[in-house]
Order: structure tokens, then C-alpha cells, then sequence
């Protein structure tokens, strides 16, 4: 079956740099907190440790500043990114500045697609016949007639300076929430969804000078060579 | 020697993170490093043509930016040849062709604060000469600020500085007429205000 990016919707994309560890994260950590304040009012803080903050700067996007690395994650993205593009445009320069990052060992940019399904055996049945190669039939470990659920398709592509990781798999997500007696006019939540996820984890693993890095160019970019190159490189 | 070890999934090391991951502390447990040529591929670096390849505005700005840099660059190393070769003309023709580019590269100035401020300190710096021809020292360091922009296409405000500074330093005078006429009355009226 030709694989057809299309087909997916970007849920998740994630933008990482790392670099030699930033000892003035111990001194920056509360000015970078107010920078990211004033820029994004709405952020909250979620985690604070001494060597990690995170930090949810909307309802969509979350970041993270540690020791060694800083993410900025934007859940479903606008299908044109202008909106994760115009984020990180201000968010990697505030770290970037008070960090006094100068060299980035990675920049990795990880989007999560999804497709999803009524039940988890034709989530597990489209990964099957993405990848005809998982299927198995016969009788294997005594047990006859069964079938694969929870397909899985991992391959990383490196190269010198450039390199991919793609993990086909089918996934089945389930939220339960218990809700206190006390609020009985509020129903528990119970349900569940069946996806097939695509994980595409794309990154420059070489050192690159801060000077050469911009996120907005980056992230527009890569996931135009993602959207060009999955396709034929899944469907080998 | 530690008394105790930490088995890492290197493959989870070599993952983009994000928030909803426990991967996070994956790195205080031990000290990993990437077993496969990790200082090798330290030293490599990482190229334009690496990063910003596909098909996009940004791509096509950013390639096009480079190509006037380049392209700029060139004609300063001509200009100096034909400096030393006691061609003057030909020089400061090199230097008319050079400044005829700078119109469009600043055009590009949204890639980065750093560019549009060397592309602007540079217009002005030719402009202020009015028409008397750029010596070598000075040919040489307009050169060196091209290639250090084509290089370092994204550099701050700051960095930008030491650039114009290079410039100023070589005699020339990279501010439009106007600052140096403002920079006066603001001197003046803080020292009169100074003496009152």
C-alpha cells in the first residue's frame, strides 16, 4: 500500500536543541521565567528543578529549558505552522540569550502524526498493511489462528551530519477520570481511542554554530522535506 | 569509580524529547555518551545547505541572501586584486557593483538583526565616501564582515557590532548623516545641562 502522509493529522511537533551543559541555567533560570512571563502572559509553570523548568506558555504549546537541552512543543499545530513558527521565533532567542549559548551539538524536530480508527484491530490492521513484512500466520509460542495487534516499524536513516528516526506503530489511549463524590453533577470520563502513530524524529547530530540556527526557517524546512520524503521512504 | 550503574537506553538518548516524556531524567541517572564517533561528529559541522534545503520562503531567502553575500564578497576580492595590481579604477568599479547589491540583500533583513544592521552600516559607510575610493585596509574589511555574515547568516544585534565596529575602526563612517548630527545636539544639550 503507497503510504500517504495526507492520511495523517500533525498532533505533536517538538523542537529540541542541545548543548554543551549551560551552567548558567543555576544563575538565569527566574529571568528567563519572566522574559517567557512577558512574552507569553499565560504561561504557567509546570515543572521547576534546579537543573529543568517547564513551562506551558498557551493551551498549545509547552517548553522546557534544561541543563543540556530546551524543547518547545506545540500540540496540533496550525496546518500551516505559522503559529509554532511565530512562537519559537520568540522563544529560542529569550533561552538562547540568557543561556549564552554559542554551539548546538543536535537540533532535533520530532512531529507525531495520527490517524484514527474505530477499534485497535484496523488501527493494527492499516499499520499491517503499510508494512506487509509484520504480518505472521500459522501457529507460533502454541497459539493458532491469532492475530498481530500493536504493530510496530522502527528505522533510523543517518548520515554524517543529518539523520531521521520513523516509527510506524498502532496505539490504543485510554483516559479515565474518577470524579470526587462530591461533585455528583460532573460525569466520570471513561473512553478510549485507537490510533496509528507516526513518529518522525529528524535532526542535525553535528555541531552547528547558534549563528546557523533558526527555528522558524528550521521548522518550516524540515517538515517540508518530511512531507516530501515519508511517503516513498516508509513505502521503501 | 561509581558504585552503582544506570543501564541507558541510548536509543531513547537519541530522540527528540518533549513534555509528555518520561526521557527527561534519563540523562541525570548517568553520563552517556553516544558510543559511535561522538567527537567525530563534534568536530564536523553542520552546513546551510544541511539544514535549509527544501522548497520554502525561508529556504529561498535564505539561499538568496547567501548569494548576494557571496556574490559581494567576490567583488571585494577583486577590488583588493585589482588594488594590487595599482588598478584603482577597476577596484572601485568592483566597490560601485558591490554597493549596487545592497539595496536587495537588505531587502532580506527579516532573516536576522545582525544582517540588516552590517547591511545598513555598510550602505552608509559607502555613502559617507562620497565617491572617494575604499583603500585596501578598508576593502579588506568589508571582505571579511561579508564572509563572516554568509557564514553566520543569523547573528544577533550584538555580534552585528563588533562588524560595524570594524569598519568605523578602518575610517570609515558606517551611521547615516543624520545620527552623527543627532548624536551632536544630544552631547551638547547633556552638557549644557551638565553645567546648569
Amino acid at each position: 500500500m503507497a503510504f500517504d502522509i495526507s492520511d495523517f493529522k500533525l498532533q505533536r511537533l517538538v523542537v529540541e536543541i542541545r548543548y554543551e551543559p549551560a551552567f548558567l541555567l543555576w544563575d538565569k533560570a527566574g529571568s528567563i521565567g519572566v522574559e517567557l512571563r512577558n512574552r507569553f502572559p499565560a504561561t504557567k509553570v509546570r515543572i521547576v528543578q534546579p537543573n529543568q523548568q517547564q513551562f506551558s506558555l498557551d493551551k498549545k504549546f509547552a517548553a522546557g529549558v534544561q541543563f543540556d537541552r530546551t524543547f518547545l512543543q506545540g500540540v496540533y499545530p496550525a496546518h500551516n505552522l505559522e503559529d509554532i513558527r511565530t512562537t519559537s521565533e520568540a522563544f529560542f532567542p529569550i533561552v538562547i540569550g540568557a543561556l549564552k549559548i554559542s554551539d548546538l551539538s543536535r537540533i532535533g524536530l520530532l512531529g507525531v502524526y495520527e490517524k484514527r480508527f474505530e477499534s485497535r484491530e484496523l488501527a493494527s490492521e492499516f499499520v499491517l498493511k503499510c508494512q506487509p513484512s509484520l504480518r505472521r500466520g500459522g501457529k507460533f509460542f502454541n497459539v493458532d489462528g491469532a492475530k498481530i495487534l500493536d504493530p510496530e516499524f522502527f528505522l533510523r536513516w543517518e548520515g554524517d551530519t543529518m539523520g531521521c528516526s520513523i516509527k510506524l506503530h498502532s496505539l490504543e489511549q485510554r483516559i479515565e477520570v474518577e470524579v470526587p463524590a462530591e461533585l455528583d453533577d460532573i460525569q466520570p470520563i471513561d473512553t478510549k481511542r485507537n490510533v496509528a502513530l507516526l513518529e518522525i524524529d529528524y535532526y542535525a547530530h553535528s555541531s552547528t554554530p547558534i549563528s546557523k540556527f533558526n527555528a522558524p526557517a528550521i521548522i518550516e524546512n524540515w517538515v517540508r522535506i518530511i512531507r516530501r520524503d515519508l511517503g516513498g521512504f516508509v513505502g521503501g | 569509580m561509581a558504585e552503582t550503574a544506570t543501564i541507558v537506553n541510548l536509543k531513547d538518548w537519541r530522540t527528540t524529547g518533549g513534555s509528555s516524556d518520561s526521557r527527561e531524567n534519563v540523562r541525570l541517572k548517568a553520563d552517556i555518551v553516544n558510543t559511535r564517533d561522538a567527537s567525530e561528529r563534534a568536530q564536523r559541522e553542520t552546513k546551510f545547505e544541511d539544514l535549509y534545503s527544501a522548497d520554502t520562503k525561508s529556504h529561498a531567502l535564505i539561499s538568496r541572501a547567501r548569494e548576494l553575500l557571496h556574490s559581494a564578497e567576490q567583488r571585494a576580492q577583486k577590488a583588493l586584486e585589482l588594488l594590487s595590481s595599482s588598478d584603482e579604477v577597476g577596484a572601485d568599479q568592483q566597490i560601485m557593483l558591490l554597493q549596487g547589491d545592497l539595496p536587495e540583500l537588505f531587502c532580506c533583513r527579516d532573516l536576522s538583526d545582525g544582517l540588516a544592521t552590517f547591511v545598513l552600516a555598510l550602505h552608509y559607510a559607502l555613502y559617507n565616501q562620497h565617491g572617494a575610493p575604499l583603500n585596501a585596509d578598508q576593502i579588506f574589511e568589508v571582505r571579511r564582515g561579508l564572509k563572516h555574515l554568509r557564514d553566520n547568516l543569523f547573528i544577533d544585534f550584538k555580534e552585528s557590532l563588533d562588524l560595524v565596529d570594524g569598519l568605523a575602526d578602518r575610517g570609515l563612517t558606517p551611521e547615516a548623516p543624520e545620527t552623527t548630527v543627532l548624536s551632536d545636539v544630544i552631547t551638547n544639550q547633556s552638557a549644557e545641562q551638565g553645567a546648569d
